[in-house]
């Protein structure tokens, strides 16, 4: 065997589990990407599907299908890394692995009133057995409660592991407080209240701090135990590193929130409150950055996952750039009061998710691969792996670029120049800026999909053969430590 | 009263130096870590170069006339704070690096 294969320990049932975790996750992940396409195509053809499945529920399915493999993803790399950091199986795996099933077939039976039933009367009945038709957040009240149920199990797994354990180190103190308030944060979407401002004021709170703050920090935990796993950074640098970004986010993200809040009804501080800490919040980015590429840096990239390793050093850069740039970028009510609800914020939601979450699943899938198929570990690269990542990453710029274009048009000529109006909106939607950006979009969701379909062959195929010829060698010499 | 047209310019050019603004930091923090781990001084100045750039967008939206007195010292200190924050970063993290090899060693 070469010097870098080796024989991998045996699985861990979490991470059997997880094994699962991700193969849902790429599973859906494909999904969303054609629901989305659908949606694009919707929008040059709304005749389309009209009658069956129309933009609104293609919309909905395409942004719900994404939270949910996202959180899957980084849910299932918890998983993986947890049995490894406490060097034991996980507490109440039993009950993990049952609350995971109800939930693939909550997201089924989910997915099958999206898309057969689609709305219902204005009732409490509605709200509780099929949407609560509220943009991002639409899942019916019985699947909120399911959610919260499997994060409570998840992290009585995390806490009831660590305490067995006695080894209770900083990634997993991080982890657990950020898991209390991953489950707290979603439960303020239950909310519910006539009052618009109220319920904004609330909504906002899922949207932006469960997903931005709450997340973020999730992937900060993961993303230190992979920098330990790639490139075998020092537990005391990445943990120092994650205190600092912890406090970072949160410094910062918390009360930008309040960019958020500008024109809801909300009272006028926010303004300057938003304003200031959303200008703030690119500073973890920044620092995520000079982190990635001191790290990464000093190994010039000769790791033994070079996959992982290339979407963990995109996930830093993305996040900035989705995240921070294009978040900047609307930031400021004096542009936000024009720009606020326009397609920039959805160029902002692509790129941004991207950086920050898509490509964090993917490093970690691309580890789970390097271990999950056989027990001898062999050095992970392939050719595939460059053609999809490349195609993605060209597609969703695409994709954010035409959005931000069509977002352009509507923030200058709908609003600040034809003042919200009826004809300004006409005149907005026929303007060539906007209508030929929808051809793009559906063309560069093609690239996307034809890259994640070849991400899809790549982890199939990715290492089988170096495993061959690893068995030959040990066969060659007579078994070996196989 | 500004007239819609002039409006609909201003908030073009504020999105676009935007934009700008919060893409230097990052172009700044790249090449100058960039510079530091290939020891390569003209990376560094690039680095530099991106980071003072961006002092000079900040002058160009202050100079729009569209931001309030508020905003206008909100982006000058984001200005300072992104202009001191690679360098602090990098001297932060190899400190970090300094100190656990110290203690690995003394271990």
């Amino acid at each position: 065997m070469s010097a870098t294969t080796r024989v991998r320990p045996k699985l861990y049932e979490a991470q059997k589990l997880a094994i699962w975790y991700f193969v849902v996750a790429i599973a859906l992940f494909g999904l969303q990407l054609t629901f989305g396409l659908i949606a694009a195509y919707q929008q040059l053809n709304p005749e389309f599907w009209f009658e069956v499945a129309p933009f609104m529920t293609n919309r909905t399915l395409h942004v719900n299908t994404m939270v949910v493999w996202l959180l899957v993803g980084l849910v299932g790399g918890v998983y993986w890394f947890l049995p490894q950091e406490t060097g034991r199986e996980v507490v109440g795996i039993k009950a993990a692995k049952i609350i995971w099933w109800v939930i693939v077939a909550g997201v089924l039976v989910l997915a099958g009133i999206y898309l057969f039933v689609q709305y219902g009367p204005g009732e409490m009945s509605t709200l509780w057995l099929f949407m609560e038709g509220r943009e991002y957040l639409e899942a019916p009240r019985w699947v909120d409660l399911a959610l919260v149920l499997w994060v409570a199990i998840f992290l009585y797994n995390v806490i009831a592991t660590t305490l067995a354990s006695r080894r209770i180190t900083g990634t997993l103190m991080v982890l657990i407080f950020d898991l209390v308030a991953l489950g707290a944060l979603y439960s303020a979407g239950m909310h519910y209240s006539i009052n618009l401002t109220m319920d904004q004021f609330l909504w906002w709170w899922v949207v932006h701090l469960w997903v931005e703050a709450t997340w973020e920090v999730l992937v900060g935990v993961l993303m230190a135990w992979s920098l330990m796993y790639l490139l075998g950074t020092p537990r005391k640098v990445v943990e120092t590193w994650l205190f600092l970004e912890v406090a970072l986010v949160f410094g910062t993200g918390i009360l930008g929130l309040g960019h958020h809040y500008f024109w809801i009804g909300t009272p006028e501080y926010w303004l300057g409150l938003g304003g200031f800490f959303s200008a703030m919040e690119p500073l973890p980015l920044v620092a995520m950055v000079v982190h990635a590429l001191y790290d990464a840096g000093g190994h010039r990239l000769m790791a033994v996952n070079k996959p992982a390793v290339f979407w963990l050093i995109t996930q830093a850069f993305g996040n900035f750039i989705g995240a921070g740039v294009w978040g900047f970028m609307q930031t400021l009510p004096q542009i936000n009061m024009y720009s606020h609800g326009t397609q920039l914020a959805a160029a902002h939601g692509h790129l941004a998710f991207f950086g920050a979450y898509l490509s964090t699943v993917l490093m970690l899938a691309y580890i789970v691969a390097q271990n999950a198929r056989e027990h001898i570990q062999v050095p992970l690269d392939s050719r595939w792996w460059k053609w999809a990542a490349g195609l993605m990453i060209f597609g969703i710029f695409g994709i954010t670029g035409a959005f931000t274009i069509s977002g352009f048009t509507q923030t200058l000529i709908e609003r600040a120049e034809g003042g919200s109006t009826w004809a300004a909106f006409i005149r907005a939607y026929t303007h060539p800026w906007y209508a030929n950006t929808l051809g793009w979009r559906y063309f560069f969701g093609w690239v996307v999909l034809t890259g994640y379909l070849i991400l899809v062959y790549d982890l199939w195929t990715i290492g089988k053969k170096a495993v061959t010829h690893a068995r030959a060698a040990v066969a060659a010499v007579g078994g070996g430590d196989d | 009263m500004i007239d819609t047209a002039a409006r609909a310019e201003m908030v073009r050019t504020l999105m676009a130096l935007e934009f700008i603004f919060a893409m230097l930091p990052g172009f700044y923090g790249v090449f100058y870590v960039l510079g530091q781990i290939l020891h390569r001084r003209w990376l560094t100045w690039l680095g530099y170069g991106f980071g003072l750039a961006q002092l000079v967008v900040t002058e160009m939206m202050i100079r729009t006339g569209y931001l309030d007195t508020f905003t206008i010292r909100l982006m000058i200190i984001i200005a300072l704070a992104y202009l001191v924050l690679p360098p602090t970063l990098w001297h932060l993290a190899k400190a970090i690096h300094r100190v656990n090899t110290r203690d690995e060693l003394q271990a």
